[in-house]
């Protein structure tokens, strides 16, 4: 009988993961004993992080993206299909073209969805970097803009203790945005507020999510005349006479709204009845170790759909595929799981335009940051532009 | 009683360095180094050096387990490929370059009778219903 491991999502987990276990069960994939089908609701891979590059003009559309089949290694059945339904007690998933999919081992990694519709005036006034046209529209303000304020927010899901998408994000924008507004030389005329809520995981009236990181923000911006503020979460904005008001009282003008959004689940895994989230955002209740969703046989998840305490990040997902891939490979050949997920995220944060800084966390300790380099910076655009593609296939 | 004893902790703790100061051809060599190095030092390029060592450092801390599986995989996997290539070409070159006269067609229809030449030709014909498979979907429409 035939082992079906189903993977419902085209990102950097979902793709990854599928190349992986290819090559992880050759020998039970090349007999037919075992057979993977990877569902994505767009025949395109995008890398999504360079949505945030396309805001400052660094990148095309078609430079960030590759058609997903040519991702994928030739033994993986891909199908472009949207899921709108799981039904875990039958084993299969319903599509929109009204086609069933049936699994034995099956793989969540539908990433999250942006949603400045849950504050009010948010989507109306506000923009962010973490879909394409938002950020096309971005970029077109950031290039116009002569004089005025622009107010960065972040917004952190209301589930206890699960970080906003990609930690690192707010940071690096804020500082590409002095060095583009340096660039075209109005940065005098241009100020720059970055806020950070009350509440950031487990931290308080902090900047960041990690206290070490937090601790040295501070001089960073002054040494580029940033305005800081803490204890700034956004409540509601006023879209007609652009102020963004605080839950703790204060209210903040602006002529650019850059927001790090609220962000939620897709449709399906929020409607599918097993997610805990507070607010109804849908992210599925994630065994820290094992990465099976609580509550059901033999169902992973990883990526921004889990409910963890670590970056909904590619980096991630990089560290979580390959214990998902290792388990479901033991789970078949040895009838028993043998990985464990220690928390670790891998990333190379982008520091203004030029400089880089590689970091990586886990569970149990925090980001050590370190000066940011051209180096570092040469490391990531290196990474944007070609060493990504290679992830994705499975090969790093 | 003691006196003996300090000097001859003095003359140990301060021997290593002496010897290496003393050395005129080390001493010719630091103020070397250290000018080579001024110009480095002066245009901030030393950084650099310092930046590099710093990448290498991150580079060693970010690998683990799962990527150094999944690199060598890679490699062996080229390596197997480039290895069995040459294999395949050295033994069919010298069976070439083996033959006073090249075969006529006729032979040439004849070798195929060799299970191992059809299992090779299948394996052609396999290659390029691979290229073909994944040649055979089209570029997605823009979204």
């Amino acid at each position: 009988m035939t082992k079906r491991i189903l993977i419902i999502g085209g990102g950097i987990g979902g793709t990854m993961t599928a190349n992986h276990l290819v090559s992880k069960l050759y020998p039970e994939i090349s007999t037919n004993k075992v057979e993977v089908t990877l569902l994505s609701n767009s025949p395109w891979h995008y890398y999504k992080p360079a949505f945030m590059y396309v805001a400052f003009n660094k990148f095309f559309k078609n430079e960030l993206r590759r058609p997903q089949q040519s991702l994928l290694r030739p033994e993986i059945n891909f199908i472009v299909d949207q899921v709108d339904e799981f039904d875990y007690s039958a084993q299969k998933v319903r599509c929109s073209s009204g086609k069933n999919y049936g699994y034995d081992y099956l793989i969540i990694s539908t990433g999250c969805i942006p949603a400045p519709e849950r504050i009010e005036g948010l989507k109306e006034a506000g923009d962010h970097f973490y879909q394409y046209d938002a950020a096309k529209s971005l970029a077109e303000k950031l290039t116009t803009i002569e004089k005025g304020r622009i107010f960065v927010t972040v917004n952190f899901p209301q589930t206890p203790n699960v970080p906003h998408q990609c930690g690192i994000a707010p940071v690096e924008t804020t500082l590409m945005l002095d060095d583009l507004l340096r660039k075209r030389g109005v940065r005098d005329k241009v100020e720059i507020v970055y806020t950070y809520p009350t509440t950031s995981q487990l931290l308080r009236n902090c900047l960041f999510l990690q206290k070490d990181t937090c601790d040295v923000l501070p001089t960073i911006f002054e040494q580029r005349d940033i305005k800081f503020q803490r204890s700034f979460t956004l409540d509601r904005v006023d879209a007609e006479k652009n102020i963004a008001y605080s839950a703790e009282g204060n209210d903040e003008g602006f002529d650019i709204l850059m927001a790090t959004p609220p962000i939620r689940a897709v449709d399906a895994v929020k409607n599918s009845g097993i997610s805990e989230a507070h607010n109804d955002e849908g992210w599925l209740p994630t065994n820290h170790q094992t990465m099976e969703v609580y509550g059901l046989e033999n169902v992973y998840v990883l990526g921004d759909t889990v409910d963890l305490p670590v970056s909904k990040a590619g980096g991630a997902c990089h560290s979580q595929s390959p214990v998902i891939v290792n388990n479901i490979a033991s789970h078949i050949r040895l009838g028993r799981l043998c990985d464990a997920y220690d928390g670790r995220v891998v990333a190379i944060a982008q520091m203004g335009l030029e400089d880089g800084m590689p970091l990586w966390y886990d569970y149990e300790s925090d980001v050590k940051p370190t000066p940011p380099n051209k180096l570092g910076g040469l490391m990531r655009k290196s990474f944007n532009r070609g060493v990504y593609w290679s992830v994705a296939r499975g090969l790093i | 009683m003691n006196t003996p004893n300090t000097n001859i902790d003095e003359t140990a703790a301060s021997a290593t360095p002496a010897s290496l100061l003393s050395n005129p051809g080390a001493q010719e060599g630091l103020v070397e180094l250290i000018e080579k190095l001024e110009p480095l030092l002066a245009g901030r390029r030393l950084n650099r050096i310092v930046d590099v060592l710093s990448v290498v450092a991150d580079v060693v801390d970010m690998t683990d387990d799962y990527m150094v599986e999944k690199l060598c995989k890679s490699y062996e996997e080229v390596v197997a490929s480039a290895w069995m290539a040459g294999n395949i070409t050295r033994m069919a070159s010298n069976e070439v370059r083996q033959m006073e006269q090249p075969p006529s067609t006729w032979e040439l229809l004849k070798s195929a009778k060799d299970p191992d030449v059809r299992r090779g030709m299948a394996f052609m014909f396999n290659v390029a219903k691979g290229v073909g498979k994944q040649m055979s979907h089209p570029l997605p429409e823009d979204d």
